[in-house]
């Protein structure tokens, strides 16, 4: 299957410490994977050095584009909303996608926002952590792309509501489309991973296919992330 | 791609907003200064015009920072950095919305002025009369219309002026800082914009200066021309820093995590 990213020999340093070093990777299109590691491995500065928020060395290339600007017609990542007034409606918010993505679909952001329980009516402020998230969520996935990002999605859902979002995820996504998930959850997500990434000591130590882990090493795949990932250091 | 003009119109609307709440603050202030002088006894037909006269700085100056904000955080978020579309479109389209909304603002100044002006016109017109003799005394060639466009020149260019020096320094102090280790970036910041400001307040009393005997010139000797020096040489200024803001955003500046 032709590769939706590939990253070689990428090194990321910032105040005179080493984040990420020789990072390689490269993932195939329709996989979802999960980003696997300890707070502040490094998880987040991986997605935004591939959207080109973060400014590192090395190559990235998303769907045939290695500049910043063609990277980013190709990925969907979970922006925070930091750039909107705290009393902007929802509603205004998806305007603001819409205006500015020509990718994004409106049907699809609908029929997100109808199945979190969204409304557009809502204030910014007046939006629970859960809520807020659920929104960040119906927005990134609302763009048709070929690599989606959700750095920590499921932060602040409730139990149930996470549940329910994990097991319908994929079909929110296009059949060629990759995404790259992290999240402290590994065993709520793991049941809908093709594969694992996991950042450790300021690279990438392991990219295993999930099926693997479970018929080969006979491991459900939090254990083998706990037994893998000791003794890394924080780096975000 | 995101369109330009799609990406304009959405940096546009909060600016939008935000003048508005400042001419709506701006008639709060006219009305309440109204009531009180006729509270007081001392009202006329001239008093809004006079009044708005006092206020229009206060508008001005709010409107110019609170855009300079908006320019600086619209850089720093992630909401407008993972936009497709290159830096130097962001840069200028984001200095493109608040320049567009400082014209709206004045626009709206100059219809307030117009309409206060027209109130108290009867009550005005023994001062008014006596301003074309005025102007006649001090230089009979001065071309009102030529002079006041000029003015609105030289007033949006050293609005671009101090816009792209904000974010020079900004982009500067940012920049360095990613470079140095965490322990020592407070005191680095600091003297950084110290340098930087000095730099800057050096080059806008020179300005301020330059501008000033221009003007001189243009009403006392006629040479309005010689204002376009000046236009130009903020032009050439704008343009450097413009390139080296562009230049520092894509290579160094990262948007904010929180």
């Amino acid at each position: 299957m032709t590769a939706i990213l590939t990253i070689e020999s990428l090194k990321y340093n910032r105040n005179q410490r080493h984040i990420l070093h020789d990072v390689q990777l490269t993932l195939a299109g329709g996989k979802v994977v999960g980003l696997l590691g300890a707070n502040g491995a490094g998880k987040t500065t991986l997605m935004r050095l591939i959207t080109g928020s973060a400014k590192g060395s090395g190559a990235i290339t998303v769907s045939g584009s290695s500049t910043p600007v063609g990277r980013k017609q190709h990925v969907s990542f979970t922006d925070h909303l930091k750039g909107f007034a705290p009393n902007q409606k929802i509603s205004r918010i998806e305007q603001f996608y819409d205006a500015v993505y020509p990718d994004f679909d409106s049907q699809r952001y609908q029929e997100l926002a109808q199945f979190l329980d969204l409304d557009g009516q809502q204030k910014l402020a007046a939006l629970s952590k859960g809520t807020r998230e659920k929104l960040i969520i119906a927005l990134t996935l609302s763009r048709q792309v070929d690599l989606y990002l959700l750095d920590e999605p499921f932060s602040g859902i409730d139990s149930m509501s996470r549940k329910k979002i994990i097991n319908s995820i994929i079909r929110w996504l296009p059949d060629t489309a990759t995404l790259l998930v992290s999240d402290h959850y590994v065993s709520e997500i793991a049941p809908i991973l093709d594969e694992i990434v996991v950042v450790k000591d300021q690279t990438i130590v392991v990219h295993e296919e999930t099926e693997t882990i479970r018929d080969q090493k006979h491991m459900d795949i939090e254990t083998y992330y706990e037994q893998l990932y000791e003794g890394g250091t924080d780096n975000d | 791609m995101t369109k330009s003009w799609a990406l304009f119109k959405q940096l546009s609307w909060p600016r939008f907003v935000l003048m508005n709440w400042v001419v709506a603050f701006e008639l709060l202030m006219l009305v309440i200064s109204g009531l009180w002088q006729a509270i007081m006894g001392d009202f006329h037909a001239y008093t809004p015009f006079f009044t708005l006269c006092g206020f229009m700085m206060i508008p001005g100056v709010v409107s110019l920072v609170m855009l300079a904000v908006q320019n600086e955080r619209t850089v720093m978020t992630e909401t407008y950095r993972l936009i497709p579309i290159s830096d130097w479109k962001l840069y200028l389209l984001n200095l493109g919305a608040s320049l567009a909304n400082q014209i709206y603002l004045w626009l709206v100044q100059g219809i307030l002025f117009g309409i206060t002006l027209l109130i108290g016109y009867n009550s005005l017109g023994k001062v008014f009369n006596g301003v074309p003799e005025g102007l006649s005394q001090l230089n009979s060639e001065v071309n009102l219309v030529q002079l006041g466009l000029t003015a609105v020149v030289v007033g949006i260019m050293a609005l671009l002026l101090i816009w792209s020096t904000i974010s020079l320094v900004h982009f500067v102090t940012n920049a360095a800082s990613s470079f140095l280790p965490r322990f020592r970036q407070g005191v680095v910041n600091v003297i950084i914009y110290i340098g930087v400001m000095l730099i800057a307040l050096r080059l806008v009393s020179a300005l301020i200066g330059g501008l000033s005997f221009l003007s001189s010139q243009a009403i006392n000797g006629g040479v309005i021309d010689n204002m376009w020096v000046g236009v130009a040489v903020m032009a050439i200024v704008i343009l450097a820093e413009g390139a080296l803001n562009v230049w520092i955003l894509s290579k160094w500046v990262e948007p904010k995590l929180d």
